[in-house]
C-alpha cells in the first residue's frame, strides 16, 4: 500500500531550517511542490541578517539553496508576512502540510540595576544596522569610545570584532557603510569584555578567539577566574588562544580590549546615562568599577520573547528536541523548533530529522494529498501578486551586488519597498 | 567499472557534490551514493571504486556524519590492498590551519589499511566562490579514467 504523499506544502521562512528541509522533502517527494515563504523579500534570514557582514565564507551555504530555488524544485515567495497578509489557518486550507520554521532571535536584555540608561545596547540592535535589516530598518545606536561588552559567546566576539577593525578590514563584505561609517568616525578605543564564565566553560569558539589575532593594531590583555581542569581539552585549546592574543606586541594600539573572565555587572550607573560599570564579582586585582559610556549587552536570545509568533498564538512553542509535530498537518523545525541556540549546520540535522518524522507520517498514511487543497495556486491573486518570487529576489541580488562599493560584494538595500520596487520592475 | 560515492556533512555541501557525482556516474556506469553514516568499514570491497566526499568541521575535525564511521574505522583492521579510492575534500581557507584536513583522517587510516588513493586529491574552499558541485565535477573526469584503467577487482595494476 502506497498513500498519496502530501502535494501542496508550505514552509514558513527561508532561513537554513527552511531550506534544509525543503531540500530534504523535495528529495524524497519528485512531485510535491513546496513554497518557502518570508516576510522579507529576500531569502536567507539569519544568514542574510544575523551572520556578520565580514564572515562572507559562512554565508556561501546559501549556493546550495540559490540552486534549489533557480532549478525551480522549490518555489520562493517572499514579501509574505503569515499572521498579517494571510493568517496561518488559511494557509492550512490549502496546503497538505504547513511547516514552521520561522526562527525566533530576541536578545536577552541586561537586567540589572541601571540597564535601561541611555548608552545600554542590546547587540541586536547593531547587528540589525550593519546588516542592513529593512522591516523595520533602524539606524546604528550610538557608540562611545569606552565600551563594556557583556557576554563571551559568538556573537559577543562578533562585536568585539566589529567594534576595532578598520574600514580596511571589511574588504570582501556587504556591511552597511553609512552604519560602519557612522562608527569608523570615533570608534572605541577601550573595550572591555565580561565573561561570567571561566575561558574553559566560555562560549567562544577557538577559531573566533583567533580571528581576533589577525586584525591589527589592537592589544589584547585578560584576566581568568579559574583554570580549565586537565581533562577539559577545548577548553585549554580556548585558554591557549586567549594566552597567544595577549602576547601578540604592538606599536601604539589603536584599541585595547581587555576580557575579564568570571565577571559579572552588578549594576550600571550614571546621570541619565551610563558613565560606570560595577561587577559583583571579578577575579583577584580586577577593577570593580569600570569607567564606560556604552554597554552592549550579548548575552544570548529570548526563546519565550513576545511578538513575532503571534500567528499561532494557539499552539505552545516550548523550545523541544523531539518531534517536529505542532498539530495534524503542521510542523515546526530549526530555531522555532529546538530554541534560539546552535548554528547553522544543526539547523541541518535537525530539519533531517523533522523530514524523517514527516515521511514517516505520510507512509502511515496520517499526511495525505487532498484534492480539496489547491496550494500556492489557491492563493488569492493579490497575494500572489505582491510575493517575490525567486527571480524576482535575483533582480534584488544584481541591484545590490551592482552598487557595491569598491572591496565589497554587495550593497545591500536598507529599504523593504525600495527591494519590493526592484523586483516588481 | 563499479562506483560507490560516500560523503560525510554537517551543513550538505558534500551530500549535494556525492549526489551530483553519482548522478554524472550513472550516465556511464553503476552508481551509488551513501552517508557515511550509514556505511561500515566492512563493506569495503576490491570491486567497487569509491570516491569519498567530505567536509571539515571542528578544528581540522571530520563532520557530524562522518564521525561514528570513523570510530569505528579507526579500530578497524583488515587488509585493503586491492581497494581503490578517490579523496575529495571541503574546507575553507578562512581556517588557515586546519584547511581542508577533514577528509585526510580517512585517508589516512585507508592507506595505513593498504588502500590506494587514485588521481588528484580534489579540494573545494568555501572562502572562493567557486560552486561545490563546479569544482567537484570539473575533477571527476580524471578520476574516472584512471579508475577506468585499473584492471579488474584484484588483479595488479
Ligand atoms: C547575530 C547572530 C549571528 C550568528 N552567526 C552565526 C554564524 O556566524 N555561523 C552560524 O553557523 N550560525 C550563526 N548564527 C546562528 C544561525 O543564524 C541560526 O542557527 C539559524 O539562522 C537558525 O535558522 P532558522 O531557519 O531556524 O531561523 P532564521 O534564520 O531566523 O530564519 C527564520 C525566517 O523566518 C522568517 N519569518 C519569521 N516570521 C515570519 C512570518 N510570520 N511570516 C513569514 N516569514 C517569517 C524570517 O524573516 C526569517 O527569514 C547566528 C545567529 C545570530 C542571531
Ligand atoms: C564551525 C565550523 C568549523 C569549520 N572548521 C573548518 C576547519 O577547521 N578547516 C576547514 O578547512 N574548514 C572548516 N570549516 C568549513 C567547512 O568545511 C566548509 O564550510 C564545507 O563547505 C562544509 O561542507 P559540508 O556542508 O559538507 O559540511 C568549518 C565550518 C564550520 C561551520
Amino acid at each position: 500500500m502506497s498513500n498519496t504523499p502530501p502535494k501542496h506544502i508550505a514552509i514558513i521562512g527561508s532561513g537554513p531550517s527552511g531550506c534544509f528541509v525543503a531540500q530534504s522533502l523535495q528529495r524524497a517527494w519528485k512531485d510535491s511542490e513546496i513554497t518557502v515563504f518570508d516576510r522579507f523579500a529576500v531569502p536567507y534570514g539569519l544568514i542574510r541578517y544575523g551572520v556578520a557582514a565580514d564572515h562572507q565564507h559562512t554565508k556561501a551555504i546559501t549556493r546550495q539553496f540559490d540552486r534549489m530555488f533557480a532549478d525551480g524544485s522549490v518555489r520562493f515567495a517572499g514579501n509574505v508576512e503569515i499572521g498579517t497578509d494571510i493568517s496561518l489557518a488559511q494557509l492550512r486550507e490549502r496546503f497538505d502540510l504547513v511547516i514552521l520554521a520561522s526562527g525566533r532571535w530576541r536578545d536577552r536584555h541586561l537586567s540589572v540595576p541601571g540597564s535601561s540608561l541611555k548608552g545600554v545596547i542590546p547587540s541586536g540592535d547593531i547587528i540589525n544596522a550593519l546588516n542592513a535589516v529593512p522591516r523595520p530598518s533602524i539606524p546604528l545606536p550610538e557608540i562611545g569610545e569606552r565600551v563594556v561588552v557583556v557576554g563571551a559567546g559568538n556573537v559577543a566576539i562578533d562585536m568585539v570584532r566589529f567594534l576595532v577593525k578598520t574600514a580596511a578590514d571589511y574588504a570582501g563584505s556587504d556591511v552597511a557603510p553609512g552604519a560602519l561609517e557612522q562608527y569608523l568616525a570615533a570608534p572605541a578605543s577601550a573595550i572591555t569584555v565580561l565573561s561570567r564564565s571561566p575561558i574553559a566553560t566560555a562560549k567562544a569558539d577557538v577559531a573566533m578567539v583567533k580571528e581576533l589575532g589577525k586584525i591589527a593594531g589592537v592589544r589584547y590583555t585578560f584576566a581568568n577566574s579559574s583554570p580549565a581542569t586537565e581533562d577539559n581539552a577545548l577548553g585549554r585549546k580556548r585558554e591557549d588562544a586567549f594566552a597567544a592574543l595577549a602576547e601578540i606586541e604592538v606599536d601604539e594600539p589603536r584599541a585595547h580590549v581587555h576580557f575579564v573572565f568570571g565577571a559579572e555587572p552588578s549594576k550600571v550607573t550614571g546621570a541619565g546615562k551610563v558613565e560606570q560599570v560595577h561587577l559583583g564579582a571579578a577575579p583577584v586585582g580586577e577593577a570593580s568599577v569600570i569607567p564606560a559610556d556604552t554597554v552592549i549587552s550579548a548575552i544570548g536570545f529570548d526563546a519565550n520573547a513576545p511578538g513575532h509568533l503571534n500567528y499561532a498564538e494557539e499552539f505552545d512553542f516550548t523550545p523541544a528536541e523531539e518531534s517536529g509535530k505542532v498539530d495534524e498537518g503542521l510542523y515546526r523545525v530549526g530555531w522555532l523548533k529546538r530554541g534560539p541556540v546552535g548554528a547553522i549546520p544543526a539547523n541541518r540535522a535537525d530539519s533531517n530529522v523533522v523530514a524523517k518524522e514527516i515521511l514517516a507520517a505520510a507512509e502511515s498514511g496520517e499526511l495525505t494529498a487532498s484534492l480539496d487543497r489547491g496550494g500556492f495556486e489557491s492563493l488569492p491573486e493579490s497575494l500572489r501578486a505582491q510575493s517575490v518570487s525567486f527571480a524576482a529576489w535575483q533582480k534584488i541580488d544584481a541591484a545590490e551586488t551592482a552598487a557595491a562599493e569598491t572591496d565589497r560584494i554587495r550593497t545591500k538595500l536598507l529599504d523593504h519597498e525600495a527591494m519590493l520596487d526592484i523586483a516588481h520592475s | 567499472m563499479k562506483f560507490t560515492v560516500l560523503y560525510g556533512t554537517e551543513s550538505g555541501n558534500s551530500e549535494l557534490i556525492a549526489q551530483d557525482l553519482g548522478q554524472k556516474l550513472q550516465e556511464e556506469h553503476e552508481a551509488t551514493v551513501a552517508d557515511l553514516q550509514d556505511f561500515e568499514p566492512e563493506q569495503f570491497s576490491a570491486e567497487q571504486f569509491y570516491i569519498i566526499i567530505c567536509s571539515t568541521h571542528g578544528e581540522g575535525e571530520l563532520p557530524n556524519t562522518a564521525l561514528p564511521f570513523y570510530e569505528k574505522f579507526e579500530s578497524f583492521e583488515a587488509d585493503l590492498s586491492g581497494v581503490n579510492y578517490a579523496m575529495f575534500g571541503l574546507g575553507d581557507t578562512f581556517y588557515e590551519e586546519t584547511y581542508s584536513q577533514g577528509s585526510e583522517h580517512i585517508d589516512r587510516r585507508l592507506t595505513e589499511l593498504g588502500a590506494t588513493r587514485i588521481g588528484e586529491y580534489g579540494r573545494h574552499d568555501a572562502s572562493s566562490w567557486d560552486l561545490p558541485s563546479d569544482v567537484a565535477l570539473e575533477w571527476l573526469p580524471a578520476i574516472v579514467e584512471e579508475a577506468a584503467s585499473l584492471t579488474p577487482a584484484g588483479g595488479t595494476q
